[in-house]
C-alpha cells in the first residue's frame, strides 16, 4: 500500500518537473507530440515483432501443409512458444498504444486510428466503425472487421474467437487444455499483425504531419476524460469482478484506463495549463488537482487488483462513479477555460 | 503525498490569499479519500491513513476559516471527522457532502458580493469552489465575470448571470441526487445512498431561499420533513421529487431553452444508437456502448429537469419524464423496447419545442459542420469517395441555410466566398466539390478543410459580434436594395420601353402589382410551409432559385429581341400589345423575377430578426425598399426627358444585361444545387462585386451562357445594320 502512496506522489512530482519544463503552450504542445511519436515508434517496433512472430508461426502450420493437429504432434512447443511470444508483444504492443490513446484519440486528424487500431467497432455495428478493410496473405479481404487490438487480435491470440480457434492444445504443459489453450488461424493473425504494423505506421505519418495547437489539445482533454467512466463499467462487467457479461479482456480495463488519462493529464498539463495559469490560476490549478486526484483514484484501484485485493459490488460501483464524477468537473472546468479563451472545442 | 500537498498550499498560499480555493479543494478531495478508504477492510494502516487525512483537512480549514468568516461549515467538518474517525462510513460520507454544499454556499454569497461590488477578480477566486453544469456545458458565468473585468457588463448584471446559473447547477445537481439516491437504495448500495442523501440535505439548503420564494415555505418544510423520513425510508425521496418537479429556480432566456432543447433531443437519440451496439439478447455485447447508453439516457433525464418547469404542454413534460425512467427501466434489465420508447420521446421533443429543435439552427450548425468536414477527411482517409461526396453535401447542408442566412446581411462577400469552398472554388484553390471529384490528396483535402474552418471561425466572429440598431438598419435596407434592385430595373425598364414603343403603362400596372403580390405570397407560403409543413433540402432550394432565375431569364430575352427587333415577332408583339394579351406575359415575368429573390429574402430576414429589434429591421426594409423603387422611378422619369431613340437604346442595354445577370445567377443556382457540373477559369476575374452585382462567376458553364445569351440579343441587331450597309455599299 506504501508503494502505491510512494508511486502516486512520484507521479506528480513528475508531472511537477515536467510542467515546469514546458513554460509555454508552443512547448507543451511540442512536447506532447514528441511524448506521442516516441511512444508511436515503440508501438511500430512491438508490432513488427509480432508480425515478425506471426509469421514463423504460421510458417510451421505451413511446413505441415496447413494441418494443426500435424504441426501441433510434431513442433508443439515451438507453436506454444509462438504463441506465448504473439501474447507477449500484444501486450506490449498495447500498453504503448494506451500510453497514447488518449491524445490520439482526441485530435480530429488522428481519431480514426484509434477507430482501426484500438476501439473502433466492426462494419456491422452503427456507429464508431473503423473505417479500413484488412487483407489476408490468401488474399482474403475482411471489410470493415472492427478495431486491429480488441476486435481482432486479442479474442484470436487468448482463443475467445471461436470461429478461428483451429486446434486444442495443452499450451502450459500441465496435461490439460484450459480456456484459451488453443491454436489458432495462422492466415488471420498475419494479416493482423501486419495491419498493425501499416496502421500504426499510418499513424506515426500523420501525428509527424499534425500541427499542434490550442484547439485540437482542449479538444482532446474535453472527448478523452470522461470516458473513464466507460472504461469502469467495463472493468465492473470483465473477468476480473466476475461481471456478469464475461467480457474478456487480456489485461485490466485500469491498464487501459491508466494510459488515457495520463495521456489527457499530460494534454492538459504540458499544452493547455501554461494557457489557463495565464489569467485563472487558481482554475488551473484546481484542475490539476483533478487530474491528480482522478490518477490517483485509478493508480491505487489498479494496484489494489494487482495485490489481488477483492472488490464488493457497491466499493466497485462507488470508485466507477467517482471517477466519473471527477473527471466530469474536470471537464467542465476545462469549459470553462475554453469559454474564456474563445477555444473552438470540435465535438 | 500530503507533503507535497501541504506544499503546494505553502507555495500557493501567499499569492492566493484572497480566496481559499486551495483549502476547499483540499477538504473536497481528501473527504472523497476517506469515503474510498472507509470501503476498505479495518486495519491499523487504513485507521492511520485516515487519521492523518482529518489532519490535513483540518489544518486547511483553520487556515482557511477566517476568509469563509461564520457559517455550519465547521460544524460540517466536525461532524465528518467524528464520523469517519469512528468508521462509520455512511455517515461520513453523508457529511463530506453537507460539508462541501455548505462551503459552496458560503462561497456563493461571498462571489455574489463581490460581483455586486464589482471586484472581479474576488469573485472569480471564489467561484473556484462551486459544482458545474455536467450536462448542460454553461458558462455564462465564467464569461460574466470576464466581461466584468474588461468593463463590458455592469456589477448588477454580472451578479444576476452568476447568480443564475449557479441556481441552475445546483437544482440540477438535486435532481441527479435524487435519482441517484434511488438507485442506490435499490441497489443496496447503503454507503452511497447515505452520499445521496447529505448531497440532498446539502443542496435543499443551498436553494433553500429561492426554494422558499418559488415553492412557498409550506412545501420547503414538507421537503425537510421527508428528508428527515429517508434516514429510514428511502421512499420519502419520492416526495421530495414530487415537491420539485414543477420547480425552477429561475426562467431560461428562449435562447437557453432552444440550446437544452437540442441537447436533450441530442442525448436522447443518442441513447438509441449506444444501447442497440451494446446489448444482444439481453447480454451486454459491449459493455462502453452500454454505459454510454445509460449515461445519455442520464443526461438527457438531467436536461429536461432544467427544461419541464417551463414547459407549456405539461402533459408532454410528464410523459417525457415517464418515457425517460421507462428507458431507464428497460435498459438495467438489458431488454428490448428502447427504440420506440426512444422514437416517441424524440416526437415529443420536437412537439413540444417546435421545428427547430430538430432541424438544428445555427447554434447547432456552427456545432456540427466542423465535425462533418472532420467526417468527411475520415471517409475520405478510408478511400470511400462516394461517403465522403455525402458529407461534403451534409457539411454544406449546415453552412446553406443555416449559417450563410445569418452571414449574407452582414459579409455578403464572405457568404459568396465561403459557398464556393464547398463546390468548385476557384482554378487556384479547388473546393472541396472538386477535390473529392478528383480524390485528392489528404493533405490538399486536410487544407481546404482548415481554410474552410478558419473562415467559419472568421463567418462566426461577424456573425456573433451584437448588432446595433443603427446596424440593423443599414443591414435591413441593403438585404432589400441588394435583393430587390434587379427586379425593379428589369419591370421599370420594360415599361419604359413599352412606353417608348408607344403603348400605355397603364395597361400593365395591374400586371405587374398582381405578379409581384403573387410572388412575395408565394414566397412567405414558401417559407411557410417548409418551416411548418414540409422540409426543403438546401439543394432544392438553390435548384428553385437557379430554375426560376432561366425561365426569368428566357422571358426576358425573348422580350428584349422582341422590343428591338424590326420584324418578325416584334410586330406580333406590337399586334398583341396593342390587344393587350401581353399583360399575362408581363405579370409573369414580374412574378418570377420577384419570386426568384422572394423566398432566401424572407430567409435573411427571419435571420436579421433573430440578431436584431423588429423596428430597426422594418426601418431598413422600408429604407432599402424605397431606395430600389427610387432607382426605378428614376429610369422611368427619365424616359421623359431623353429623346426617345437614345431612351430606347438604354433601356434596351439594361434589360441585355439583366437578361445576362439573370442566367448567370440561374446556372450558378443549378450548379449550386448539384445538377450541373461547374468548371473554375482562372482568366476570368474573381471578384465579389461582380459576383455580387452582376452575376459574373469566374466559372465556364455561367460564363459560357452569358456569353451565349449576349451573342443571341447582339445578333439581330448587327445583323439589322449589316443589311442596313450592304445597299449602301452596292
Amino acid at each position: 500500500m506504501q508503494a502505491i502512496r510512494t508511486m502516486t506522489a512520484l507521479a506528480a512530482l513528475f508531472a511537477l518537473g515536467s510542467a515546469a519544463q514546458a513554460a509555454t503552450e508552443a512547448e507543451g504542445l511540442a512536447e506532447v507530440k514528441a511524448f506521442t511519436l516516441e511512444h508511436n515508434a515503440a508501438l511500430i517496433a512491438e508490432a513488427q515483432k509480432m508480425q515478425a512472430t506471426a509469421e514463423g508461426y504460421a510458417a510451421i502450420i505451413d511446413a505441415h501443409g496447413g494441418d494443426y493437429a500435424k504441426a501441433w504432434e510434431a513442433e508443439g512447443p515451438k507453436l506454444a512458444t509462438a504463441v506465448k511470444d504473439l501474447r507477449a508483444h500484444w501486450l506490449a504492443a498495447s500498453n504503448q498504444y494506451e500510453t497514447i490513446e488518449g491524445i490520439v484519440a482526441g485530435i480530429p486528424s488522428t481519431a480514426k486510428y484509434d477507430l482501426i487500431l484500438d476501439a473502433g467497432n466492426p462494419g456491422t455495428e452503427a456507429e464508431d466503425v473503423a473505417e479500413y478493410d484488412l487483407t489476408l496473405p490468401d488474399g482474403t479481404v475482411l471489410e470493415r472487421p472492427g478495431s486491429l487490438f480488441h476486435s481482432i487480435t486479442e479474442p484470436l491470440f487468448w482463443g475467445t474467437d471461436e470461429a478461428h480457434v483451429k486446434q486444442a492444445a495443452d499450451l502450459d504443459g500441465d496435461g490439460q487444455t484450459g480456456r484459451g489453450e488453443v491454436l489458432f488461424d495462422a492466415n488471420l493473425a498475419v494479416g493482423a499483425a501486419r495491419g498493425m504494423v501499416e496502421w500504426a505506421t499510418a499513424l506515426e505519418t500523420d501525428m509527424k504531419a499534425w500541427e499542434p495547437n490550442r484547439d485540437d489539445a482542449f479538444t482532446a482533454v474535453v472527448t478523452m476524460t470522461p470516458t473513464v467512466g466507460d472504461y469502469f463499467g467495463e472493468w465492473k462487467e470483465s473477468q476480473f469482478l466476475g461481471g456478469d457479461s464475461a467480457a474478456f479482456v487480456a489485461q485490466s480495463r485500469l491498464v487501459d484506463v491508466t494510459g488515457i488519462m495520463s495521456g489527457c493529464e499530460r494534454m492538459y498539463r504540458s499544452a493547455i495549463s501554461p494557457v489557463v495559469a495565464a489569467d485563472d490560476p487558481a482554475l488551473d490549478s484546481s484542475i490539476s488537482g483533478g487530474f491528480e486526484e482522478l490518477l490517483a483514484l485509478i493508480a491505487d484501484t489498479r494496484g489494489r487488483e494487482e495485490q489481488g485485493d477483492t472488490f464488493s459490488p457497491e466499493e466497485a460501483d462507488a470508485l466507477g462513479a467517482e471517477a466519473q464524477d471527477l473527471a466530469e468537473r474536470i471537464v467542465a472546468q476545462v469549459l470553462q477555460a475554453a469559454a474564456k479563451h474563445g477555444v473552438d472545442i470540435k465535438s | 503525498m500530503r507533503l507535497l500537498v501541504l506544499l503546494l498550499c505553502l507555495i500557493a498560499g501567499p499569492a492566493l490569499a484572497d480566496t481559499p480555493w486551495s483549502a476547499a479543494e483540499t477538504l473536497r478531495s481528501e473527504a472523497g479519500r476517506i469515503e474510498r478508504l472507509l470501503y476498505r477492510q479495518t486495519t491499523p494502516e487504513r485507521e492511520a491513513e485516515i487519521a492523518t487525512r482529518l489532519g490535513t483537512m483540518r489544518a486547511a480549514w483553520d487556515g482557511a476559516a477566517a476568509a469563509f468568516g461564520p457559517g455550519d461549515a465547521a460544524q460540517a467538518l466536525a461532524d465528518h471527522a467524528a464520523a469517519a474517525a469512528a468508521g462509520d462510513a455512511p455517515e461520513a460520507a453523508r457529511q463530506r457532502q453537507l460539508l462541501w454544499a455548505r462551503l459552496m454556499a458560503t462561497s456563493r454569497d461571498h462571489a455574489l458580493a463581490a460581483l455586486a461590488a464589482g471586484d472581479a477578480a474576488a469573485a472569480s477566486g471564489w467561484l473556484n469552489i462551486r459544482d458545474y453544469a455536467r450536462a448542460s456545458g454553461d458558462t455564462a458565468a465564467v464569461l460574466a465575470v470576464k466581461a466584468l473585468s474588461e468593463g463590458q457588463l455592469d456589477p448588477a448584471a454580472a451578479r444576476d448571470a452568476v447568480e443564475a446559473e449557479l441556481l441552475t447547477v445546483a437544482a440540477s445537481e438535486l435532481r441527479l441526487a435524487l435519482t441517484r439516491a434511488a438507485e442506490d437504495a435499490a441497489g443496496d448500495r447503503w454507503v452511497q445512498y447515505a452520499g445521496d442523501r447529505g448531497r440532498i440535505e446539502g443542496l435543499v439548503a443551498y436553494l433553500r431561499g429561492n426554494l422558499t420564494e418559488r415553492l412557498g415555505p409550506e412545501a420547503v418544510a414538507a421537503i425537510d420533513a421527508d428528508l428527515a423520513r429517508a434516514a429510514d425510508d428511502p421512499a420519502a425521496l419520492d416526495a421530495v421529487a414530487a415537491q420539485l418537479s414543477g420547480y425552477a429556480p429561475v426562467a431560461l432566456s428562449p435562447e437557453e431553452q432552444l440550446r437544452r432543447a437540442r441537447l436533450l433531443r441530442r442525448f436522447t437519440a443518442l441513447v438509441w444508437v449506444e444501447y442497440k451496439d451494446g446489448v444482444r439478447d439481453g447480454e451486454i455485447s459491449q459493455p462502453i456502448e452500454y454505459h454510454e447508453a445509460r449515461l445519455f439516457r442520464d443526461r438527457a433525464a438531467l436536461i429536461l429537469g432544467d427544461l419541464a418547469p417551463g414547459m407549456a404542454d405539461r402533459a408532454a413534460a410528464e410523459r417525457l419524464a415517464a418515457l425517460l425512467a421507462e428507458t431507464k427501466a428497460v435498459m438495467d434489465a438489458k431488454a428490448d423496447g428502447v427504440e420506440p420508447l426512444v422514437n416517441e420521446a424524440l416526437a415529443l421533443i420536437d412537439g413540444a419545442f417546435g421545428a427547430e429543435v430538430a432541424a438544428g439552427g445555427y447554434a447547432a450548425a456552427v456545432d456540427a459542420l466542423p465535425a462533418a468536414l472532420d467526417e468527411l477527411a475520415l471517409v475520405a482517409g478510408s478511400g470511400d469517395w462516394a461517403e465522403a461526396e455525402l458529407k461534403r453535401l451534409e457539411a454544406y447542408s449546415w453552412f446553406d441555410p443555416d449559417i450563410e442566412q445569418r452571414l449574407v446581411p452582414r459579409a455578403p462577400s464572405m457568404a459568396l466566398r465561403l459557398e464556393a469552398r464547398f463546390w468548385e472554388g476557384t482554378a487556384a484553390r479547388p473546393g472541396l466539390g472538386r477535390l473529392v471529384a478528383d480524390h485528392a490528396a489528404p493533405d490538399a483535402l486536410a487544407a481546404e478543410i482548415a481554410g474552410i474552418k478558419a473562415d467559419l471561425t472568421e463567418a462566426r466572429a461577424k456573425i456573433e459580434t451584437p448588432l446595433s440598431a443603427t446596424g440593423a438598419v443599414l443591414q435591413s435596407s441593403a438585404i432589400l436594395f441588394r435583393e430587390g434592385l434587379e427586379a425593379v430595373l428589369i419591370l421599370a425598364a420594360l415599361m419604359a420601353a413599352l412606353r417608348a414603343e408607344g403603348a400605355d403603362p397603364a395597361r400593365y400596372r395591374r400586371a405587374i402589382g398582381g405578379g409581384v403580390a403573387l410572388a412575395l405570397a408565394a414566397s412567405f407560403a414558401l417559407w411557410a410551409g417548409a418551416r411548418w409543413l414540409f422540409s426543403i433540402s438546401t439543394l432544392a432550394r438553390e435548384a428553385i432559385e437557379g430554375g426560376t432565375a432561366l425561365v426569368a431569364a428566357v422571358v426576358l430575352v425573348w422580350m428584349v429581341l422582341g422590343l428591338n427587333a424590326g420584324g418578325g415577332h416584334v410586330a406580333r408583339l406590337r399586334q398583341r400589345l396593342a390587344a393587350g394579351l401581353t399583360a399575362g406575359t408581363v405579370a409573369m415575368l414580374a412574378f418570377l423575377v420577384v419570386f426568384r429573390e422572394g423566398f432566401e429574402t424572407v430567409l435573411f430576414y427571419e435571420a436579421l430578426l433573430v440578431d436584431a429589434a423588429p423596428l430597426p429591421v422594418l426601418g431598413g426594409l422600408v429604407l432599402g425598399g424605397g431606395a430600389a423603387l427610387a432607382a426605378g422611378w428614376a429610369l422611368l422619369a427619365s424616359g421623359r426627358r431623353l429623346p426617345l431613340g437614345v431612351f430606347f437604346r438604354v433601356t434596351s442595354v439594361l434589360l441585355a444585361v439583366l437578361a445576362v445577370m439573370l442566367v448567370g445567377a440561374g446556372i450558378r443556382g443549378l450548379q449550386t444545387a448539384a445538377l450541373i457540373s461547374a468548371t473554375p477559369v482562372s482568366w476570368f476575374p474573381d471578384r465579389d462585386w461582380l459576383q455580387l452585382w452582376f452575376g459574373l462567376f469566374p466559372v465556364a458553364e455561367p460564363l459560357a451562357a452569358q456569353a451565349a445569351v449576349l451573342v443571341i440579343l447582339i445578333l439581330p441587331v448587327l445583323g439589322r445594320r449589316l443589311r442596313a450597309a450592304v445597299p449602301l455599299r452596292g
